[in-house]
C-alpha cells in the first residue's frame, strides 16, 4: 500500500508520510506523539534491551536492531536505513545523541533517497567540530571564548608539550574539551598546571571511548557565567527566526539538570543582541530546521559562542511552552520544504517555563548513576505540567543507557509561579525503587539564590559546598519527616505489606528484576 | 521489633502492637527513645499504600519494598529505609568500599598495605561512558584490593577494603 500523507502535506516539495525515529526513550516518544498529531505514520527501532519499551509501543511499527552493542544497534547507520527502507518510511528523525550529529549518517540517509529531518551535511560537519565551529563563528562576527586548538599528532608526548604551551597562553583556570565531545563527556576543568596532564589523559580517553576521536581543545574557564542558549528555526527558503533563550546554568558534572525560559538575567537589548548573533551563526552555515546556539554570558554582560547543536535539544519543551510552537512539527514542515509560516515579529514570550531532568542517580554520592526497578512511578498532574518520558512503572533504570528517566516541565504566568509549581510537582512525584535526584532538584528550587535568579554555572558547588543529603536544607522539618518515614516503613514491614503487594514488585525482590520479558512485570505496566 | 537504617545512616528501632491496624509501642533513634503521640498504621485497600495516623491526623504513604529496602513517599519527600537483621549494626562498618554501579575498573591508584587519607582517590571506574574517581570515605590502611584494571565490576562488589584508623586505635 502506498502511504498517503496528511492533507497539510499537499504541495510539499518533499512530502513526508512516514517517519522512522533513529532513537529511543523519551525523545522517540516525543517525536511519535507529534507524528500522530500531524497525521504521519511512524516507525521505531529498538535493541534487545528495549524490547517492550514505551517508545516501541508508541510507534505504528517497529524494527529490531540485532546485536548487543550500541555500535550494532542505535549507532548502526546501515541497519537503521535498511529498517526505513523495509518499512517504506520516507524520512528519518534522529532525535538527540546517538547519530543525530553524525554528518556521515545524514549523508547516508540522503543518499538512500530518504528525507533527513535536520540540517545539511555541511552544517553538521562545520558545527560538529568545535574547532571549525569557532573559526566559522569568528568569521561571521559572533564573539568567541579565548582559547586554542591542539592538533593531534602521531607522538603522544608532542601533544602534551603543545598542550602545556597552549594552556599557558590561554591561562588558568581552563577547560579541556574534546573536539568531538558533548554532554559533559571529554570535558575537564583544570585549575592548576600540575593537574593538566592527568585531566588531559582522562578527557581524551573519555572522548575516544564515547566519540572515537581524541583531539582536544583548551579554553579559558569563564567563572560566574551563565549558560544561555538561543533556539533557532530556519527554513530552506532563507528565513530564520530565534525562539528566544533558555538558561541552563544549573549543571552537575557539566550536564544540565534544570533549565528555564526566559532567563532571569535577560534584558530586551541583550536578547536582541544574542538572538541576532545566533541567527548570524545559523546563516553562516545555511542552517535548516531547529538548532541551538549555546553561549556563555559572562558577569560583565559579554556573551561568547560555545557551540551549536545541530539537532533538537533535550530542553526544547520549555521553548515550546513560552512560544506556543511545536518544534517537532516545525522540523517536519521545514524538512518537507515548507517556508516558516511566521516571522520574528509574530513570536512573543508567554509566561515562564522550567524543566527539571529526573535522573536515576545518587545526589548524595557525586551524582553517580543509580540502577534499579521503577517499582512505583506516579508522575504529578495538574495545570501547566508536562512530562516527557520513555519509561513507566515496572521498567528498570539500567546501566545500558543514559540515566535520564524523565523531563518534568512546568509552565506558569511568571517565574515565581513556575518555581512554586515545579516544587509542588517534584513533591508529588512518586518514584520508588531506584535512587533519583528528585529531592535534590526540589532543594535547588528552594534556595534563595535560585529564587533571586542568581543562577551561574557554579550554582551547585556554591550552594551545596558540602554536597547534598536528604533534609540538608531544613534540619527540623527533615528530622520530622525522617521519623514519619521510619514509622511508616516499620509499620509496613510489621504488617507485611510487601507480601500483599502485587506480583510485579514481589518479583523484583526475588531476583526477577532486570528481565523485560518477565510476565509479572508486564502485567504491572501502564499502557498509554 | 523492626530495625531500620535511613538514608543518612541512622538507626531506628521500632516496636509495634499487634493487629491489622497496628499501634506504636516505642521508637528509638540511634538507641535514644523518642517521645511521640498516639501512632497507628493501617494498610490501604490498594497495594503499596498505607495510612499513618498520629494523634488522629492521617496521611497517605506510598511504600514499596525492593530487596531489603523500603521506599517511602510521604509529605512530598522520598526516603529509603533498609531493614536490618536484629543484632547486626546495619551499616557497612567493615571499611569495604563497594562499587556504586556496574562498570569497568580503568585504573587502580593505590597498593595494598598503603595508608590512605579521607578523599584520596583509590581507583578510576568507567560506567555509563564516564570516568568516575572512587575515593576513600575514611582514612586507614588498604588491606585488600579485589579488582585489577580492565576487570568488570557489578554494583555492590567490594572494590577495596580499608582498615579504618579508628578501629585499629
Amino acid at each position: 500500500m502506498v502511504p498517503s500523507g496528511p492533507e497539510w502535506m499537499d504541495g510539499a516539495k518533499r512530502p513526508i508520510t512516514k517517519v522512522l525515529v533513529a532513537n529511543r526513550a523519551e525523545i522517540a516518544c516525543r517525536v511519535f506523539r507529534a507524528c500522530r498529531e500531524y497525521g504521519i505514520a511512524s516507525v521505531a527501532v529498538f535493541s534487545d534491551a528495549d524490547e517492550g519499551a514505551l517508545h516501541v509501543e508508541m510507534a505504528d511499527e517497529s524494527v529490531l536492531l540485532e546485536g548487543d552493542t550500541l555500535a550494532k544497534t542505535y549507532l548502526n547507520a546501515e541497519a537503521i536505513i535498511a529498517a526505513a527502507k523495509s518499512t517504506d518510511a520516507d524520512a528519518i528523525h534522529p532525535g538527540y545523541g546517538f547519530l543525530s550529529e553524525r554528518a556521515s549518517f545524514a549523508a547516508a540517509v540522503n543518499d538512500a533517497g530518504l528525507i533527513w529531518i535536520g540540517p545539511s551535511v555541511r552544517a553538521i560537519e562545520e558545527m560538529g567540530d568545535k574547532i571549525t565551529a569557532r573559526r566559522v563563528m569568528a568569521a561571521a562576527g559572533v564573539p568567541i571564548i579565548p582559547g586554542e586548538e591542539i592538533q593531534m599528532k602521531d607522538e603522544h608526548s608532542d601533544m602534551v608539550d603543545d598542550l602545556v604551551r597552549a594552556a599557558t597562553r590561554t591561562g588558568y583556570p581552563l577547560l579541556l574539551k574534546a573536539s568531538a565531545g558533548g554532554g559533559g563527556k571529554g570535558m575537564r576543568v583544570v585549575r592548576e598546571p600540575r593537574y593538566l596532564q592527568q585531566e588531559f589523559e582522562a578527557a581524551s580517553r573519555e572522548a575516544a571511548a564515547a566519540f572515537g576521536d581524541g583531539t582536544v581543545y583548551v579554553e579559558r574557564l569563564l567563572e560566574k557565567s551563565r549558560h544561555i542558549e538561543i533556539q533557532i528555526l530556519s527554513d530552506t527558503h532563507g528565513n530564520a527566526v530565534h525562539v528566544f533563550e533558555r538558561e541552563c546554568s544549573i549543571q552537575r558534572r557539566h550536564q544540565k539538570v534544570i533549565e528555564e525560559a526566559p532567563s532571569p538575567a535577560m534584558t530586551a537589548e541583550l536578547r536582541e543582541a544574542m538572538g541576532s548573533a545566533a541567527i548570524a551563526a545559523a546563516k553562516a552555515v545555511d542552517y535548516e530546521g531547529a538548532g541551538t546556539v549555546e553561549f556563555l554570558l559572562a558577569e560583565d554582560g559579554s556573551f561568547h559562542f560555545l557551540e551549536m547543536n545541530t539537532r533538537l535539544q533535550v530542553e526544547h519543551p520549555i521553548s515550546e511552552c513560552i512560544s506556543g510552537l511545536d518544534l517537532v512539527e516545525q522540523q517536519l514542515r521545514v524538512a518537507a520544504g515548507f517556508p516558516l509560516s511566521f516571522t520574528q515579529d509574530d513570536l512573543t514570550i508567554r509566561g515562564h517555563a522550567i524543566e527539571a531532568r529526573i535522573y536515576a542517580e545518587d545526589p548524595t554520592n557525586g551524582f553517580l548513576p543509580a540502577t534499579g526497578p521503577l517499582a512505583m512511578f506516579r508522575p504529578p498532574e495538574g495545570p501547566g505540567i508536562r512530562l516527557d518520558t520513555g519509561v513507566r512503572e515496572g521498567d528498570e533504570a539500567s546501566i545500558d543507557f543514559d540515566p535520564m528517566l524523565a523531563k518534568l516541565v512546568v509552565h506558569a504566568a511568571d517565574r515565581a509561579a513556575a518555581i512554586r509549581r515545579m516544587k509542588r510537582a517534584l513533591q508529588d512525584f512518586v518514584l520508588l525503587g531506584t535512587t533519583t535526584n528528585i529531592g535534590f532538584l526540589a532543594d535547588v528550587l528552594s534556595k534563595d539564590s535560585f529564587l533571586a535568579g542568581e543562577t551561574t554555572t557554579d550554582f551547585i558547588e556554591v550552594n551545596f559546598p558540602d554536597g547534598w543529603h536528604p533534609g540538608c536544607l531544613d534540619s527540623d522539618e527533615g528530622e520530622g519527616i525522617a521519623m514519619l518515614a521510619a514509622l511508616a516503613a516499620g509499620g509496613a514491614e510489621h504488617l507485611g505489606l510487601h507480601r500483599r503487594s502485587t506480583a510485579g514488585v514481589a518479583a523484583e525482590g526475588e531476583g526477577g528484576r532486570g528481565s523485560p520479558y518477565n510476565p509479572f512485570l508486564l502485567l504491572r505496566r501502564n499502557f498509554p | 521489633m523492626v530495625e531500620l537504617v535511613d538514608n543518612n545512616g541512622r538507626r531506628w528501632d521500632i516496636a509495634y502492637g499487634s493487629g491489622a491496624e497496628v499501634s506504636l509501642a516505642n521508637i528509638t533513634l540511634d538507641g535514644e527513645a523518642i517521645e511521640i503521640g498516639e501512632v497507628q498504621i493501617s494498610a490501604d485497600e490498594r497495594a503499596q499504600r498505607a495510612w499513618l495516623t498520629i494523634d488522629g491526623v492521617s496521611r497517605l504513604v506510598h511504600c514499596v519494598k525492593v530487596g531489603d529496602d523500603w521506599w517511602v513517599h510521604l509529605d512530598g519527600v522520598i526516603q529509603k529505609l533498609t531493614v536490618s537483621e536484629a543484632g547486626t549494626s546495619g551499616v557497612d562498618s567493615g571499611g569495604g568500599l563497594t562499587a556504586p554501579m556496574p562498570g569497568k575498573v580503568l585504573e587502580v591508584l593505590v597498593e595494598e598495605g598503603r595508608r590512605v587519607k579521607v578523599g584520596q582517590d583509590l581507583l578510576v571506574l568507567e560506567a555509563m561512558k564516564m570516568e568516575h574517581r572512587i575515593s576513600a570515605a575514611q582514612a586507614g590502611l588498604v588491606s585488600s584490593i579485589n579488582f585489577q584494571a580492565g576487570q568488570q565490576v557489578e554494583a555492590g562488589d567490594v572494590l577495596v577494603v580499608i582498615e579504618s584508623d579508628e578501629e585499629s586505635e
